[in-house]
């Protein structure tokens, strides 16, 4: 199974030059060429959610049993402010990826493709962050963005609008 | 307290032996409530029965298209000389055997569509017999 990996390098490199339904995938990729079960990726912040105008960088690692066993995915620590996802150590609660309902027909990109979306879609019924979990359920959609503003901008609550983007 | 002591040693004694081995799961579920030590112990053996994939039917090479790829290896069926592919039953997906009895040996969803492939009685296929119209009313 060592060559899906290397086919998938190929597809995704191919799919992301050429479909622009993937064009929030800013890259995804092997670490190095030589290393194919490190691989890295960076999402842009899905529009119309406060995380747009960011950039998130995920981890990635694949072990010898992928694909019968899914990949881990992570957050850079401390960089995603959202209730799904545990701040301090990046960790994703996303029942695609844990072994019960993860898919050997999955692969990297689809992955990386449902965690953006997870960005845009939380569940609060699942959090990882109580705080935001529970002003997202109780609908308080504007506390739920300013305070997921206030930790994107470092935790100061300076301007509303993007800063650490490169757009 | 020595009880602990003894279960502690126990389970430090087996997880030397052997940290994957059944025993040990089997003695730590004892610390749970029963009703969750049934749950936790099924666990291992959530695959389809062993001779299960090699009754599935296989696809003719003739029916393969050049361009068909086996979703879990990504590889085209062609590639292979003799490709033993076999179709699920019921949803009708088709994988390399090799690539979906890894797949079937622990878990008893299709990779494609998770529809549970236990789930459906054997079809007894009528369409090659020949009826009889006199259903043994003769004799």
């Amino acid at each position: 199974m060592g060559s899906r990996l290397a086919k998938e390098y190929v597809q995704t490199a191919k799919t992301l030059r050429n479909d622009p339904a993937f064009s929030h995938v800013l890259a995804l990729a092997p670490v190095s060429d030589d290393v194919l079960n490190k691989w890295e990726a960076t999402i842009e912040g899905p529009p119309q959610t406060a995380y747009y105008g960011y950039q998130f960088k995920l981890q990635i690692e694949v072990d010898q049993n992928y694909p019968i066993k899914p990949p881990w995915i992570c957050f850079e620590p401390q960089t995603v402010p959202h209730c799904n996802v545990d701040y301090d150590s990046g960790r994703i609660c996303l029942n695609l990826l844990d072994a019960d309902h993860w898919s050997p027909a999955w692969d990297l990109l689809h992955s990386i493709n449902a965690i953006w979306q997870l960005l845009a879609n939380p569940e609060p019924d699942s959090p990882l962050d109580i705080d935001l979990a529970c002003l997202f359920r109780t609908k308080d959609y504007c506390a739920h963005d300013s305070l997921v503003r206030y930790y994107l901008n470092g935790g100061s609550r300076g301007s509303t609008g993007p800063i650490r983007g490169t757009r | 307290m020595s009880t602990r002591r003894d279960l502690r040693n126990h389970i430090h004694e087996l997880y030397q032996e052997n940290g994957a081995s059944n025993a040990l799961l089997q003695m730590l579920s004892q610390l749970i409530p029963e009703s969750m030590q049934e749950e936790l112990l099924q666990d291992e053996k959530q695959g389809c029965p062993e001779h299960y994939v090699d009754s599935l039917p296989r696809v003719n090479k003739n029916k393969i298209e050049d361009h068909e790829t086996c979703s879990i290896c990504c590889c085209r069926y062609k590639e292979d000389e003799y490709p033993l592919v076999v179709e699920l039953p019921h949803c009708g997906h088709c994988f390399d055997l090799e690539c979906v009895a890894v797949w079937l040996s622990k878990r008893t969803t299709c990779p494609l569509c998770r529809d549970d492939v236990l789930s459906h009685k054997p079809k007894v296929d009528v369409s090659q017999v020949e009826m009889e119209d006199d259903w043994g009313m003769y004799g």
